[in-house]
């Protein structure tokens, strides 16, 4: 087992950054965002990121091809999915599940998605295990397990019997963090690296536990049978269907694709979209077949507990909590989760 | 570590491949067909009901189902109904068009062979169902007996008008056709196909039907097949939605778990029938 | 007080509902959180119990209106200061009439900062006020039916502290300020959907074509969406804070709607939007003694 002191971490970036590109969690304003990271910088132990590290996957908006147009006739650029290598630093159980998720829509099937293909196998994953929830996570409750880090190159983790102290005592102090090598990429930062790490004998300091929780035994059967529920409706009247919950969450995937054009030139670029979104379903000629906020609604919490399921046999949520953070409505997805488990299910 | 990036070789599945309008056709005032073809010629060879994404590049993309094809060529049938197909109707001979497919499954080929077949179309909705048509009177030994049931709003709004008087009754199909107001030319059938489908009242024994037209006119086709006692199992339709991706990931033409753009467009009855379906 | 006031809303509530002179009311409930009171919608006389009111009662409720514009009957409601501009909006942007409505009012003190406990940040007894109610002007109700509790007094700090400091800033310094801060924007629409003044039937951004403010997420597409945003509510922002409060990302928004408060001010005379129901918005008409004439 490795460890490595705290102080050093930032050195171990500041080494890693000047060969690949690192992202990491550090502070912005009030706020934590995954940003690329640079000496001096802060990294922000204490809470999860605002974002999570989806774009650095599947960015939010990114070109697909460039065109030209002479007339009638037209020539066809394809971009070239090349990805540079990044490694992701710090990223938590919840935002890894994620992408393990995200692996399953765009690699799976008979189409595998290049872009994302490509970024994905030129990342590495340098998971933070949690030892403390924050009040709006529920990962628990979702089988994700916050120290598993199924899917990381790396995971680095607290140490038993040490103190559990707030970010800043936690540089200014110096203390010794757990790092274990996941696969062959982080078995090779460990070697190349040696020099900050030591070896070390203590054992990962325990989860203590959500306050949110809650079972989902047989809720994706029970989902099933209420498509039509009156519940839809009732909890989408405070719903102001914005995008907000599915922009922050990491296992959204949603995509349009859009153009942009100058003259004789232009490009088609692929951004992410929002089933919130009325022009989401819309049809030329005006037919919408979900035209009210109510059918958006259902959609989304459907996919989420019951559809992706039924596809790849996991939840579309992996409980980080985000949404419940921020609907300015204070709609989330353990809300939605408590109202389906009381709903009667003959009132249809 | 990865030092620099992995080559990774592959085709990007949302871009197009270029193609060109190499003929166009005027079905009915508000109908085009369109004859698109590639450098290496066919862009490829679609089953019956298969679709494919239609681009001009400045304007936008959309999912089209393919109508007929010829050796070197494909044939949509387009209607003039949004941004794209107002473009696209303004487009002459020779016009660069981006072309990516087949998607979808296409229609159910080893489930119709053997039975009698009752294609029942509305406006548009002959395009899709066409291609199957056509595909089943190539092999007209295969099935039974063939019989086609259409609707458009005027004469002027039925497409596909040597087909349904010329080629197809003198293959052997028999065509009923109905407007929902005639003209002083027209001398056939007057009202909605339900109501016509119920007067001409077919058996359902050992016969599969396929509808396609507007929802409207799908929903009360349903409900007359209903009446006639067709099992939803023998009832083949295919659905329209809002598509981006044609390749099930970007969401939106979702029914349930199941994407219309990768699953369908093609469903029974019956499979609808075990889906939260949102048409 | 609280408790008096929240026990009188059910009171009013429970009586209009049991009367059947409303149709639904619109009120605030405990969430998840106890730094959560999100918007309740009551339709029966029995569930008015649900309904509270504490220092969480955050939400505007009068943008919940137009998805009522269809109903036959009434709608009863609970409004601060701030959401009864944004009723006498809603009506001079003919959304809703009066005539419809049955509203609550209750003079308010500012609501409490709940971001701050979300982010487990700070203990619920010690968060301070919510940005949004920093600025306020209008703490009393300026249109209602029935008034709950004792008027307050406006102590509004720093309406156009922000606005004074990026006035502040050189030309560049400016660009490069709203650059970061736009750049932050993930177009989620959040800060257009809960805002009152956005009451297109269908939004500019909900269109398709090649070229217009679509969904690609740069600098310039969010600087345009963002102005554009601010100068299609121009004359009309009611300064309830909501578009700041729903935004995800910390996007400065109210800064630039009370520049152009300001701006306009200067420019035409003083005005303050959904404070008078016969009052029309400056920039919705011209007369020929305006101090800014066509140029």
């Amino acid at each position: 087992m490795k460890a490595i002191n705290s102080i050093l971490i930032p050195q171990f970036l500041d080494a890693l950054a000047r060969e690949t590109a690192v992202l990491a969690p550090v502070k912005n304003g009030g706020d934590v965002y995954f940003r690329p990271w640079q000496p001096g910088a802060e990294i922000q132990w204490e809470q999860n990121s605002l974002l999570p590290p989806k774009n650095a996957l599947f960015p939010q908006t990114e070109v697909l091809y460039k065109y030209e147009l002479q007339g009638q006739d037209g020539e066809i650029h394809e971009e070239n999915p090349g990805a540079e290598p990044q490694i992701i630093f710090g990223l938590r159980n919840c935002d890894l599940q994620s992408i393990n998720l995200l692996d399953k829509t765009f690699l799976s099937g008979d189409y595998v998605d290049p872009f994302y293909q490509a970024r994905r196998k030129n990342t590495v994953l340098i998971v933070f295990n949690c030892h403390q929830p924050q009040l709006t996570c529920f990962c628990t409750s979702l089988g994700v397990d916050p120290q598993g880090g199924e899917g990381a190159d790396l995971v680095l983790y607290e140490l038993e019997r040490e103190p559990a102290v707030k970010s800043v005592m936690l540089y200014e102090t110096g203390r010794e963090l757990g790092m274990e090598a996941k696969t062959g990429k982080g078995e090779e930062i460990l070697k190349k690296y040696r020099d900050f790490f030591s070896d070390f004998g203590k054992k990962p300091r325990p989860f203590t536990s959500c306050t949110l929780h809650f079972k989902t035994e047989g809720l994706a059967e029970k989902l099933r049978k209420m498509f039509e529920h009156p519940i839809w409706a009732d909890i989408s009247r405070r719903c102001l269907a914005c995008g907000v919950c599915t922009y922050i969450c990491p296992t959204c995937h949603c995509f349009d694709i859009q153009g942009k054009n100058a003259g004789d030139q232009g490009y088609k670029y692929r951004c992410w979209d929002s089933c919130m979104f009325s022009d989401y379903t819309l049809m030329a000629g005006g037919h919408d077949p979900r035209p009210t906020k109510r059918e958006r609604f259902r959609n989304r919490f459907l996919h989420k507990l019951a559809y992706f399921m039924e596809r790849y046999g996991e939840f579309l949520c992996t409980g980080c909590g985000r949404c419940l953070a921020k609907c300015p409505a204070n709609i989330d997805i353990s809300y939605v989760v408590k109202k389906v488990k009381e709903a009667e299910i003959n009132a249809r | 570590m990865p030092a620099s990036a992995e080559k990774i070789q592959l085709v990007n599945p949302l871009v197009p491949e270029k193609g060109k309008i190499i003929k166009v056709l005027r079905e009915t005032p508000d109908v085009k067909t369109f004859h698109v073809t590639t450098a290496k010629g066919k862009p490829f060879v679609p089953m019956p009901g298969q679709l494919a994404m239609l681009s001009l590049f400045n304007i936008g993309e959309a999912m089209f189902s393919v109508t007929s094809q010829g050796e070197r060529h494909l044939e949509f049938s387009i209607k003039k109904t949004g941004l794209l197909t107002d473009a696209l109707h303004e487009a002459d001979e020779g016009q660069t068009i981006g072309i990516r497919g087949p998607y979808g499954n296409g229609f159910p080929l080893e489930m119709l062979k053997g039975k009698d077949l009752l294609f029942i179309a509305g406006g548009i909705g002959l395009a899709p169902v066409r291609s199957l048509i056509n595909f089943c009177l190539d092999r007209s030994g295969d099935y039974g007996r063939m019989q086609v049931i259409y609707g458009a709003r005027t004469p002027a709004d039925l497409c596909f008008k040597e087909d349904l008087f010329q080629n197809w009754p003198s293959q052997g199909l028999e065509v009923n056709v109905t407007v929902d107001q005639g003209d002083e030319n027209w001398s056939g059938p007057v009202g909605f196909v339900p109501s016509y489908l119920e007067e001409l009242n077919p058996e359902p024994e050992g016969k599969i039907v396929v509808v396609c037209g507007p929802p409207l006119m799908i929903k009360f086709t349903i409900q007359s097949l209903d009446k006639l006692k067709f099992e939803h199992k023998a009832v083949v339709t295919t659905l329209e939605k809002r598509m981006k991706c044609g390749i099930g990931k970007c969401g939106r033409c979702n029914l349930g778990s199941t994407y219309v753009c990768l699953d369908g467009p093609v469903f029974t009855l019956a499979q609808l029938d075990q889906m939260p379906v949102e048409l | 007080m609280n408790i008096d006031i929240g026990e009188n809303i059910k009171t009013q509530a429970q009586t209009l509902l049991e009367k059947g002179e409303v149709r639904c009311f619109i009120g605030f409930e405990k969430g998840q959180f106890p730094f959560h009171s999100p918007p309740a919608f009551i339709d029966k006389a029995e569930q008015a119990g649900q309904l509270v009111w504490d220092d969480f009662c955050i939400a505007n409720l009068s943008k919940y209106l137009i998805n009522f514009s269809h109903l036959e009957g009434k709608i009863g409601l609970v409004v601060k200061g701030c959401d009864s501009r944004g009723i006498i909006r809603l009506i001079q942007d003919n959304q809703v009439s009066r005539e419809k409505l049955v509203i609550i009012g209750v003079p308010c003190r500012g609501m409490k900062d709940a971001s701050r406990a979300a982010a487990g940040m700070e203990e619920i007894t010690t968060l301070p006020l919510a940005e949004k109610c920093t600025g306020c002007l209008y703490p009393n109700p300026i249109v209602y039916d029935v008034l709950i509790g004792e008027k307050v007094d406006a102590s509004p700090k720093q309406r156009f502290k922000r606005v004074e400091e990026i006035e502040k800033l050189g030309l560049d310094e400016k660009y490069a300020y709203w650059s970061k801060e736009f750049a932050r924007c993930i177009r989620c629409y959040a800060c257009r959907n809960i805002c009152p003044a956005c009451n297109c039937r269908s939004c500019y951004l909900d269109q398709h074509r090649v070229n217009w403010n679509g969904k690609a997420v740069d600098v310039a597409e969010n600087v345009n969406f963002n102005l554009t945003r601010a100068i299609h509510v121009a004359g009309r922002c009611i300064e309830c804070g909501e578009c700041e409060r729903a935004c995800p990302v910390g996007v400065p928004i109210m800064a630039v709607n009370r520049k152009i408060i300001r701006d306009i001010n200067s420019l035409f005379g003083s005005y303050e939007a959904g404070v008078d129901l016969e009052d029309k918005p400056p920039l919705d008409w011209y007369r020929a003694e305006d101090p800014d004439g066509f140029r």
